[in-house]
């Protein structure tokens, strides 16, 4: 059977998440992360909780703005919570107001000027791969097929040697949001 | 660090090096009959598997574990056991992440699939020993 | 077995049978997850699967051809004919994006196992049929220290 999906604004969800439990999804399964660039300029909280005799999952979720994106922390309805909201902040940048704040995996940002992102937002760079040819790069005598880029990857000349003139690196300039088709 | 003679017999033992989620279906690939021994016990045939991703921190010790293997003497054959060990697997671009077991030690066969099934090690082991 | 009736893991001790799991039912027309497999007829290297892996692991080579056997005043047309269809088991995640974005349905799963390989080159298994460019892990060179026949 699908989930349940209820959506609540940013400032219900502690009495959000309440009210799930006391209606018996009292089983934290996950909360994660969506990144919502190309569609909203939003990052998407999801909270999955299970109602343990059926196993039927129901989903929260909220949205909260990626320029400043802040949420009430679930540590006292759910200790186990906290864990993930850590996780969630390390990979994505929400900062949960009353949580653990210390970082799990990715250290805490560095000097000003350094490209700070968080893994798995959709404006991360792939820096891996911006000098690598991509398969899905038309080649040979394939001239009717539109020219992509792959995500994640800016172009060589974006991110590589500059002019000594050129200013700072800005980040928000060097990948443009995904197509989404859903 | 567990070895199984896999045929209860002494005629192979396999040593797994689990370094990730590759590690459970070589622990599933075990058959009933095996008997889990020192990974130094007598035998005439070696398997040594890396499951997982190799990552930088990681690589030194597994080639070092790959080759106290080695150094008993048996006819040796080292696996690299699912995508991560074979080139790099879904991390392949990560900045700590090997592209591949063969980066750091030779490597004999390598079993694609991410992660392959035990059956594909089942498989290979009775090659090896036959072989 | 422990005399507690724990299961006994110390160096030379057998392993007792388990009972086996009871098979997973299946949804209908499930496939598991082995292997991808193409069906060249399908494909018309349209390269979406190309575009869409996250990996980056599928290579895929077409020329353009002109359509024979049009109607008398048609235009002349062209289309692609693929020519490889290569899939890197080293780096392929069976995500199934693949799968899934392809409009024609050509790639699927298969539960045909992909043979092991000799090497990293031999990791790059075509989808079409034709021969592998690596050489095959023939059990001979599969046991370093082992003095083969051939």
């Amino acid at each position: 059977m699908p989930d349940e999906v209820r959506r609540v604004e940013a400032a219900d969800w502690v009495s959000g998440v309440a009210a799930a439990l006391a209606q018996g999804w009292c089983h934290l399964d996950w909360l994660g992360v969506v990144d919502e660039w190309g569609r909203a300029a939003d990052l998407r909280v999801v909270l999955r909780l299970l109602e343990p005799a059926s196993a039927a999952g129901l989903r929260i979720e909220t949205l909260v703005p990626r320029a400043e994106p802040v949420l009430d922390s679930l540590g006292t309805l759910l200790a186990g919570a906290r864990w993930h909201e850590r996780e969630a902040s390390d990979l994505f940048g929400v900062h949960f107001t009353g949580g653990d704040d210390r970082p799990l995996l990715v250290p805490a940002p560095g000097a000003a000027g350094e490209l700070r992102e968080w893994p798995l937002r959709k404006d991360a760079v792939l820096a891996a791969r911006v000098a690598l040819p991509w398969p899905g790069a038309a080649t040979g005598d394939d001239t009717t097929r539109r020219r992509l880029s792959p995500p994640g990857v800016p172009a060589p000349e974006q991110f590589g040697a500059r002019p000594a003139d050129a200013g700072p690196l800005d980040a928000a300039a060097l990948l443009a949001p995904p197509r989404r088709r859903r | 660090m567990r070895g199984w003679d896999w045929y209860g017999d002494g005629s192979l033992v396999l040593v797994d090096v689990p370094l990730a989620c590759c590690a459970l279906e070589v622990a599933a690939a075990i058959p009933t009959g095996a008997v889990a021994v020192e990974w130094d016990a007598p035998a005439l045939r070696r398997v040594v598997t890396v499951s997982g991703t190799v990552t930088q921190a990681v690589a030194h010790d597994v080639a070092a574990c790959l080759e106290r293997v080695r150094a008993l003497g048996s006819p040796t054959t080292v696996v690299a056991f699912g995508a991560c060990t074979g080139g790099g697997g879904p991390y392949w671009d990560g900045y700590a992440v090997l592209k591949g077991l063969d980066q750091v030690t030779r490597v004999d066969a390598m079993v694609p699939g991410c992660p392959p099934t035990p059956a594909a090690l089942s498989t290979l082991v009775d090659e090896v020993r036959n072989a | 077995m422990n005399p507690d009736g724990s299961q006994d893991l110390s160096p030379g001790a057998p392993r007792p049978d388990p009972e086996p799991p009871p098979e997973a039912p299946r949804a209908r027309g499930e496939t598991r997850h082995v292997s991808i497999a193409l069906s060249v007829p399908d494909c018309t290297s349209c390269d979406i699967c190309v575009v869409e892996c996250p990996a980056w692991c599928i290579e895929l080579e077409s020329h353009s051809e002109a359509v024979p056997d049009l109607p008398p005043g048609a235009r002349a047309r062209t289309h692609r004919v693929l020519d490889s269809f290569t899939i890197d088991y080293g780096r392929c995640l069976f995500c199934g994006i693949c799968i899934e974005e392809c409009p024609f349905d050509a790639l699927a799963w298969s539960e045909v196992a992909e043979p092991t390989a000799s090497g990293r080159h031999d990791l790059v298994r075509p989808l079409t049929g034709a021969r592998r460019s690596g050489a095959t892990a023939r059990p001979s060179r599969l046991v370093e220290g082992l003095v083969s026949p051939d």
